[in-house]
């Protein structure tokens, strides 16, 4: 385990919290729930994925693929891409073992990792993740992601996946805080899923203020 | 669930409910504690594995302020309740979640806290949702005095007296908790930090470990309270009274929805009580020492139903039906066992005499002779909701159809087109980010809905169903339409777990949110069930249990 300060919120407050902020930025709630999952898990990972999810939901509505994968000539929204790749994990659209795939234009292309990671435990043993900048295999399991040493991470890109070839050396994953910042933001995307209360769904929905028993 | 394939009694199944029954919103809102109840799995393996209690810290003022912990010292760990009493202003003092001061604040630290961890929890517990708690913390919680009975008993003790009874019986505990938070809320612990543990993987029972030992805080302060004013003239309390008190817990909408987020974890829970009944149905006889092990069951079940009380009317009627059942349960036993099967007879002969409420009264009283033969089922009530996430895409448009027509035809059953069958929303509030529950037709809001009401979430994926070629992958659905992915997963969960779903439409006009939470509570093992209204509701745990110091005479006084 890489994460330091992020520890002191637990990975169903990460989760929870992404699910609503990425429901707030307009994500089906299905869709939402994926987002939440793959947060939390990146942090386990060793990766700001709430970070990455807020960049991601600053960019507004983003489009969700198509069938074949590279017919999309828009930017996608990595959570929509990531999820329809599952969907199709055992379907031919996936199939990696002749060839590779092109999936079109992304953002934030470390958001797909959780779903590829799924994948990889579905159907193949390992994927390889190209265009992002340094080489990245997903694999099932418990070190699920290696990152290769050196070039940064973009945060849009054409990306293809292909079968996983070997392991690059793995790059020391950074110890990052999970920022004030960073919650503070989401916490502004979750709040849009919330009503305020009317007096009329507020009576009777707890106990009374003045309560003598 | 893995104990499927372990199931010693495979002839069971012919006695089980059908799950139309077992789900009903109505039948759920009668539900008893059992043996099976989560407080109840705590006590038998507290007992079965001896574990020592103690309290290393207790220091506390005569104005009852400070700080205590206890101790539960099993085979394995040891786990710390750590408790800070404040002094509250009565005019701070509210059950609402909106509360930000307590009687009392509570965390469960896995393990033995430092004098420095218990500086660090001091300046965060007391603080509750404000503050921040971590990995090494598996609760938080808070109790508020019942001020009535609180009052009267260190009076009463510290005059050298016991209380009234009929003071003990009205209130029937001294604090009642107003949340008791776990799974990785406030920094604390995740679910997976503890679920491998065997004294901690059944649901909920790091949260039933920190209300007993609370219990047993709230006696030794006013046993305390009443020594300071009393001096020399103050009493204990009778143990026979303090056996009475349990912990009171005030229960809003906030647990309502509770039931319908976790699918896996109620078709277990389910599961394991339907199991549990059918087992015992099943049986060819019954012994001498079953018939009387079921008659003491009776006899208190009746004693309890006497002192439960409500002003709810709601509960009222529920209340009659009850000891009028359990009265016919009494007279029935006259002529029974004979035949085959005798505690079929009995079941179906309740099915047809009883009412909701003595019905699953009656199946809770069956389970309590049978322990050797039901006791077991609690190890299959954990779930991992993570296990239902993944989509199988590859599903054709046909056997979701026929999943949907299984699982889903009650919720098709309900036209959704008449306004009272939408009558109201779930939606969360601002404010504190508390559920609510709105009236459609007339508040603001309902753009802003929680996903709660599965029963048209499911009619609308039958919709979309309904162009698509019976031999097509669903991801191809999902593709274009995201927002039936969120039922499409349920969907999948429920097609192998039978028990998932609430079979009713949570949004109708007359939808009684205090039926999930009484269902939820009675696996808690919560008893005298007291609606306040048809949202929010006063209950006991531990009531008639044995305390800490019943296990181990180390706990200092």
């Amino acid at each position: 385990m890489t994460v330091s300060a992020s520890s002191s919120f637990s990975s169903n407050e990460i989760e929870q919290l992404c699910l609503k902020a990425a429901r707030g930025a307009g994500l089906s709630w299905g869709l939402a729930e994926e987002a939440g999952v793959a947060a939390a898990w990146l942090v386990s990972q060793g990766i700001d994925g709430p970070e990455i999810l807020l960049h991601l939901l600053r960019l507004g509505p983003l489009a969700g693929p198509t069938l074949p994968w590279r017919a999309q000539s828009l930017l996608q929204c990595p959570i929509r891409l990531g999820a329809s790749l599952c969907d199709h994990a055992d379907l031919p659209q996936t199939d990696l073992a002749m060839r590779e795939i092109e999936l079109g234009f992304v953002a934030m292309p470390l958001l797909l990792l959780p779903f590829l990671s799924r994948m990889a435990g579905s159907k193949h043993n390992s994927i390889e993740l190209h265009g992002a900048g340094p080489r990245i295999i997903l694999q099932s399991g418990e070190s699920a992601v290696t990152i290769a040493q050196g070039t940064p991470i973009a945060s849009q890109a054409h990306l293809r996946i292909s079968r996983g070839a070997e392991q690059p050396k793995k790059a020391a994953l950074r110890h990052f805080t999970l920022s004030l910042a960073t919650i503070d933001a989401l916490n502004i995307f979750a709040m849009r899923t919330t009503v305020p209360a009317s007096e009329a769904s507020r009576a009777g929905a707890g106990a009374s203020d003045r309560d003598i028993d | 669930m893995t104990c499927g394939a372990q199931n010693p009694m495979p002839e069971a199944a012919a006695f089980r409910r059908p799950a139309a029954e077992i789900m009903d919103l109505s039948r759920m809102g009668s539900a008893h504690p059992t043996r099976l109840s989560f407080l109840r799995s705590l006590l038998r393996r507290v007992s079965q594995e001896n574990w020592r209690f103690d309290r290393p810290v207790w220091s506390i003022d005569a104005k009852g302020v400070g700080r205590a912990v206890y101790r539960a010292i099993g085979p394995d760990r040891t786990y710390s309740l750590v408790a800070f009493a404040h002094d509250l202003p009565d005019e701070m003092r509210s059950d609402r979640v909106i509360a930000t001061a307590w009687d009392a604040t509570f965390t469960l630290f896995d393990g033995d806290p430092s004098a420095a961890d218990l500086d660090r929890l001091a300046a965060n517990v007391p603080l509750q949702e404000a503050g921040r708690v971590t990995v090494r913390e598996l609760t938080l919680s808070r109790a508020n005095r019942s001020v009535r009975l609180f009052a009267h008993v260190v009076e009463r003790l510290a005059a050298g007296l016991q209380p009234d009874d009929s003071e003990v019986d009205a209130v029937g505990y001294l604090m009642r908790t107003t949340a008791v938070y776990g799974a990785g809320k406030f920094g604390a612990a995740d679910r997976h930090v503890i679920e491998h543990r065997p004294e901690l993987g059944g649901p909920f029972q790091a949260e039933m470990l920190t209300v007993w030992l609370i219990r047993q805080f709230t006696v030794d302060i006013v046993e305390h309270l009443a020594a300071l004013r009393g001096g020399a003239l103050a009493v204990r309390l009778d143990p026979a009274i303090k056996q009475r008190l349990g912990v009171g817990n005030s229960t809003g909408l906030g647990m309502a929805p509770f039931l319908v987020r976790h699918p896996i974890l109620l078709n277990n829970w389910m599961m394991a009580r339907e199991e549990a009944l059918a087992r015992v149905r099943s049986l060819p006889a019954a012994t001498a020492q079953t018939l009387h092990d079921f008659a003491a069951a009776l006899a208190q079940a009746r004693a309890n139903a006497a002192l439960w009380h409500s002003a709810h009317p709601i509960q009222i009627a529920k209340l009659a039906d009850l000891r009028r059942d359990l009265a016919l349960i009494a007279e029935r036993l006259a002529d029974w066992p004979q035949g085959e099967r005798p505690w079929n007879l009995l079941w179906l002969w309740g099915a047809q005499a009883l009412s909701l409420e003595g019905q699953e009264a009656l199946l809770a009283l069956m389970l309590e002779p049978h322990g050797a033969l039901v006791d077991g089922l609690a190890d299959c009530m954990t779930a991992n909701e993570a296990d239902g996430f993944a989509i199988n895409g590859a599903m054709r448009v046909a056997e979701v159809r026929a999943i949907l027509a299984e699982r889903y035809g009650w919720a098709q059953q309900i036209d959704f087109t008449l306004p009272e069958n939408t009558a109201r929303f779930w939606y969360v509030s601002e404010e504190k980010l508390e559920p609510r529950l709105g009236f459609r037709h007339s508040e603001e809001g309902s753009a802003l809905e929680q996903p709660l009401c599965i029963a048209r979430l499911a009619v609308a994926l039958g919709q979309a169903l309904e162009p698509l070629a019976p031999d097509q992958p669903i991801a191809s659905l999902l593709l274009h339409q995201p927002e039936h992915r969120f039922m499409l997963r349920r969907l999948q969960i429920a097609a192998t777990h039978p028990l998932a779903e609430v079979q009713a439409n949570l949004i109708e006009q007359s939808i009684l949110p205090i039926d999930l939470m009484r269902c939820k509570l009675a696996f808690f093992g919560a008893s005298r069930f007291d609606p306040r209204s048809d949202k929010w509701v006063r209950i006991s745990l531990f009531q008639g249990a044995a305390y800490p110091t019943d296990f181990s005479a180390a706990v200092q006084k």
